[in-house]
């Protein structure tokens, strides 16, 4: 999750109210954001993705300026109809189908600006935008370029410009090949025959998004005017962070002017036109058992809406850069937040239901009572442990994008863990002996089978079938049973030294005498006895 | 003073013979145990152990060369008493012949004269006397290689000039009986036979009747036992399963194979969320592919494009199918739960998991690729957000956290969220997520009531309760860490 960065001091200032730290520590992760650190006079916060308005710090200021109650309710921005426009040529429909634009006029640029802005820009890019996929966002200096606007399509070789830290004119196509993002971001334009671009009249470049501005309209300190562009394959996305993007420059004293885009329709951004949910008011006493209605409306307005009582239910008002809104449960956790999490009072459920757990301590028991210490391996596991070192073959749930060759598989036995535990336990006193009760997955018939075993190896120079025999015997009078065998081969024990165990008629497991090869695949130079059990046959209880 | 053992009976008495002081090489006892009674009479008050840095000596290869054959000064005059510097180099070696010739004449056994422009060494009065006399330098030497260093200085420099000797140091320790000790002895002191290891023969002759039986020094060091012992983890499940069970609650388990349907669709994950990319999650190529009913997955899909009838936008993107099949190691064993609604959905339920989940991440000493996740719901008619609180707040208390607290906090699946932290050592230490299950999860499989769910972490428990800061710690086991852990 984003982690934003915001200066103390410029917060303040925003906020335009003084609040001692310890209070704003205090108040921060209040309303829905993680905070991270406070340190030199910087505050970094995580913002969750539901809430990409405060993925800046004029987004935060705003939020905890109607949460502190300084200025509590819909935040109103005045907003001038449009003057300029933008074309929107069809040739973008294949590649980079929707725009929006926005004029912040009378923009104060100072180093704080500059460093949001960017900021903001970078975040929105990544959250919302899914690394500029489903949005991405130009902003430009206005005054170096002449309205109207044409969003369009072209060839990749058909116009070249100066893009943004460059000197030279580029074609597109050079752009992908040579210039820093264009590298990074090419693959966004794959396969596609035409590139997207934002030219003025004069056919001089804005941007070629969503890789790179050109550097005609680039910031700088005297910039007064900007414009916003945003692209984008997703409608909503685009929409939602030109809001948020332009209502930030107009929480800097900026001023909001809107923009014509001219397409198949027409529309007009930045549309700042509030979003109408009904709220039920038992809706909200259900979940929250909060009685008193006129709680529920502060609340909501702390949360930045409006609100008007209607009988029954109340006509909520929320910002149009609040994008998370789908259903009025997401009004219902405003409520809560806006009320307090630590105002609501503990209650306990009031259903009857009556407990049960698999508890292992039966297993526990008996092995503790061997002298066994247990211990707990990853599930993750190699087909050189499982089965190479282990003198088998086998089949295992395998990993499409593992973190490392070395955990590729899933375990399909606890032995080779068990085996490798000891092989880290070379400098540890001789004799050992470790158990593991735990899951593994077994991959048959193109399934993944699930089983819990129990699974116990012994190091000694003097351990022999008999002691394990004896052993397994034990634990099986544990569980009621009377051990009862059968000859097996596995070519991880020594031939003639292994057995499986059998409960009810079927194998349950089987133990014995580990094959010097495997003892030394696993750097040992010991005696090591081993058994493996299906928990299932020696506690079938348990899964009843 | 009956609490004597006999051995430091008998270095008391060896001291007595002494005059009271006694280096411990000379106790006529072995000595370990010498040292070991010194040290256990030093803390009765009756001995003090005096150490001391003394040097010693031992002989070179020169030194023993010197002993065995005489200094080399004395070789010099073979029957003869005046011969040619020429021959003697030639018999000696030149370098030999230099020193001999170098300290015979220092100590005035000869002289050196010049005839016919040849050099001659002759021998002095003092020279033939001398040469019959076993020396001063070889006294020394015998005594050095028998271990008797008292020398005088002077020898001991030249020894070391001709480097026929080396110099170490060494910790001298002499015992010697203090006031309280004088006491002891003279009171005087009897040696009596004393029982130590009581055997199956003495107690069936009765031999105990008449003997008494050592007094033993409780404080001695006794040999370590290695027991077997569950795993902290472990510990830690089976008390949180106590806790959930006797709260009500019903133990559920599920598997590591999962499909992207029931991770992740039907939990209201979009299919863009970044906890789905191949950078968070573990996708499976064997086997590819996990069975789901097609009438789920176009329903659950309606639910993503456009909230079905949920009262929900939905995540308004159009919905691919066929990812709902792809296998992978489950998330979160939120998955557990909501396969358990769909199965029981009538109200009240009560069920909860402490089971493995997977996330793509590399292994340090905070991160595991796997982990453990206690998972729970409370279902029940009119469940609302203080019973969550209130769960919560009584499963803490009963795993001995005093203070929580709750703040609000962000999943894909629950709404309102919250992150519950609780204080450990003066510090809010995040311990997991909990909320109420969304309409689109709920409804869709006829769950019309709120579902308060948490999934919290259990190796961070272990983790502070153990005070690890490595979490690999818990899953590479050290035998002898293992061996060392109290139980929890």
């Amino acid at each position: 999750m984003p982690v934003v960065n915001v200066n103390y001091n410029d917060l303040i200032s925003l906020i335009g109210k003084d609040i001692e730290k310890d209070e704003l520590i205090e108040k921060i992760p209040m309303i829905g954001v993680s905070l991270e650190r406070f340190e030199n006079g910087e505050i970094s916060v995580e913002v969750f993705p539901n809430r990409p308005d405060l993925l800046g710090v004029e987004g935060i200021a705003r939020a905890m300026k109607s949460f502190l109650e300084i200025e509590s309710g819909l935040k109103k921005y005045d907003v001038s109809p449009p003057k300029i426009f933008m074309n929107v040529d069809k040739s973008v429909e294949k590649v980079r189908p929707y725009i929006g634009g926005a004029v912040v006029r009378n923009v104060e640029m100072n180093e704080e600006t500059i460093i949001s802005l960017m900021e903001m820009q970078e975040k929105l890019h990544f959250s919302v935008g899914k690394n500029r996929k489903k949005m991405a966002i130009g902003v430009h200096d206005f005054d170096k370029v002449n309205p109207p606007f044409l969003y369009k399509a072209v060839k990749p070789y058909e116009i070249k410009f100066v893009p943004l830290g460059w000197e030279e004119e580029m074609t597109m196509e050079e752009i992908l090949e040579k210039h820093e993002k264009g590298i990074e971001y090419a693959y966004l334009l794959k396969n596609k025959d035409v590139y997207p671009i934002i030219q003025d009249k004069n056919e001089n470049v804005l941007s070629f998004p969503p890789i790179i501005n050109g550097q005609l309209t680039a910031l700088s300190y005297e910039t007064r005017n900007i414009f916003i562009d945003v692209t984008g394959t997703d409608m909503n996305a685009v929409l939602s962070a030109l809001n948020i993007i332009s209502t930030a420059l107009a929480e800097r004293g900026g001023k909001l002017e809107q923009v014509r885009i001219i397409g198949k329709e027409e529309i007009i951004t930045p549309d700042l036109t509030p979003q109408k949910n009904e709220l039920q008011i038992d809706y909200v006493k259900k979940i929250l058992e909060i009685k008193n209605k006129s709680n529920i409306i502060v609340a909501l307005k702390k949360m930045g809406h409006d609100v008007e009582e209607d009988g029954n239910k109340i006509n909520v008002y929320s910002p149009a850069w609040r994008a998370d809104i789908l259903h009025p449960i997401d009004l219902v956790e405003d409520v809560a937040i806006g009320y307090g999490y630590e105002r609501f009072k503990e209650s306990m459920p009031k259903s009857v239901t009556f407990g049960k757990s698999f508890s292992f301590s039966k297993i526990q028991n008996t092995m503790i009572g061997l002298g066994f210490n247990e211990v707990v391996t990853l599930s993750l596991s190699n087909p050189e442990k499982e089965f190479l070192k282990m003198g088998i073959k086998g089949n295992a749930v395998q990993i499409e994008n593992p973190i490392s060759t070395e955990h590729s598989i899933l375990k399909q036995s606890l032995l080779p863990s068990l085996l490798e535990i000891l092989s880290k336990n070379r400098h540890n006193e001789l004799p050992q002996q470790i158990y593991e009760t735990g899951d593994v997955v077994l991959f048959e018939e193109g399934k993944a089978k699930q089983k819990t075993m129990l699974s116990g190896v012994k190091i000694s120079s003097k351990a022999n079938f008999t002691e394990c025999k004896s052993i397994v015997e034990a634990i099986l009078k544990n569980f009621g049973f009377k051990l009862e065998v059968e000859e097996k081969e596995h070519n991880s024990f020594i031939n003639g030294r292994c057995a499986s165990i059998i409960i009810d008629g079927e194998e349950a497991g089987y133990f014995g005498e580990i094959h010097p090869s495997v003892i030394c695949n696993f750097e040992l130079e010991y005696p090591v006895i081993a058994f493996e059990i299906d928990v299932s046959k020696l506690l079938p209880s348990l899964y009843k | 003073m009956d609490v004597l053992s006999p051995l430091e009976k008998k270095l008391l008495i060896a001291l007595e013979k002494n005059k009271g002081r006694i280096s411990p090489e000379k106790s006529g006892m072995e000595l370990v145990k010498t040292m070991n009674s010194a040290s256990w009479l030093q803390s009765k008050g009756l001995v003090e152990v005096e150490e001391k840095l003394i040097s010693e000596y031992e002989l070179t290869e020169e030194g023993k060369k010197f002993l065995e054959e005489g200094l080399p000064e004395k070789s010099l005059f073979k029957d003869k008493e005046k011969e040619k510097i020429g021959e003697i180099e030639n018999r000696m070696g030149k370098k030999d012949a230099k020193i001999a010739i170098g300290w015979a004449k220092r100590k005035g056994w000869c002289e050196i004269k010049v005839e016919n422009g040849e050099k001659y060494v002759v021998i002095t009065e003092k020279g033939k006397k001398e040469i019959e006399r076993k020396q001063e330098e070889e006294k020394a030497l015998e005594k050095i290689s028998e271990g008797d260093f008292e020398i005088d200085e002077e020898i001991l420099k030249i020894l070391k000039r001709r480097g026929a000797i080396r110099e170490k140091e060494k910790v001298k320790r002499i015992i010697f009986l203090t006031e309280k000790g004088w006491e002891v002895v003279k009171s005087g002191i009897e040696i009596k036979e004393e029982i130590s290891q009581l055997t199956h023969e003495i107690i069936r002759s009765g031999e105990w009747k008449n003997k008494n039986f050592r007094r033993y020094d409780v404080r001695a060091f006794s040999p370590s036992i290695n027991i077997g012992k569950p795993h902290p983890l472990s510990q830690l499940m089976e008390k949180i399963r106590k806790i959930f069970s006797e709260m009500g609650f019903k133990e559920i388990k599920g598997n590591y194979v999962e499909s992207c349907f029931w991770n992740m669709d039907a939990l209201f994950i979009p299919q863009d969320h970044p906890a789905r990319d191949m950078q968070d999650t573990f996708y499976c190529n064997k086997p590819e592919k996990v069975d789901v009913d097609e009438t789920l997955i176009k329903k659950i899909s309606g639910i993503h494009e456009n909230g079905g009838e949920t009262g929900s936008k939905g995540w308004r993107y159009s919905f691919r199918m066929e990812e709902s099949k792809k296998a992978l190691l489950r998330t979160h064993t939120t998955v557990n739960t909501i396969r358990y609604l769909f199965m029981n959905p009538n109200p009240p339920a009560k069920v909860f998991s402490i089971e493995r989940v997977f996330r793509r991440e590399n292994i340090d000493s905070t991160h595991l690729p796997e982990f453990h996740q206690i998972e729970g719901i409370v279902y029940e008619k009119d469940a609302n957000f203080c019973m969550l609180k209130g769960i919560l707040k009584e499963f803490y208390n009963r795993m001995g956290f005093e203070k929580i607290r709750f703040r609000p906090s962000y999943f894909p699946y629950t709404e309102p969220s919250l992150e519950i932290e609780v204080m450990w050592m003066d510090k809010w230490i995040e311990l997991g997520g909990a909320g109420i299950f969304r309409p689109e999860v709920t409804y869709p499989f006829g769950v019309k009531e709120p579902v308060l769910a948490w999934g919290l972490g259990l190796e961070r428990i272990a983790m502070i309760m153990l005070g690890l800061n490595d979490i690999r710690k818990l899953y590479f086991s050290d035998i002898e860490w293992l061996r060392e852990l109290p139980l929890l």
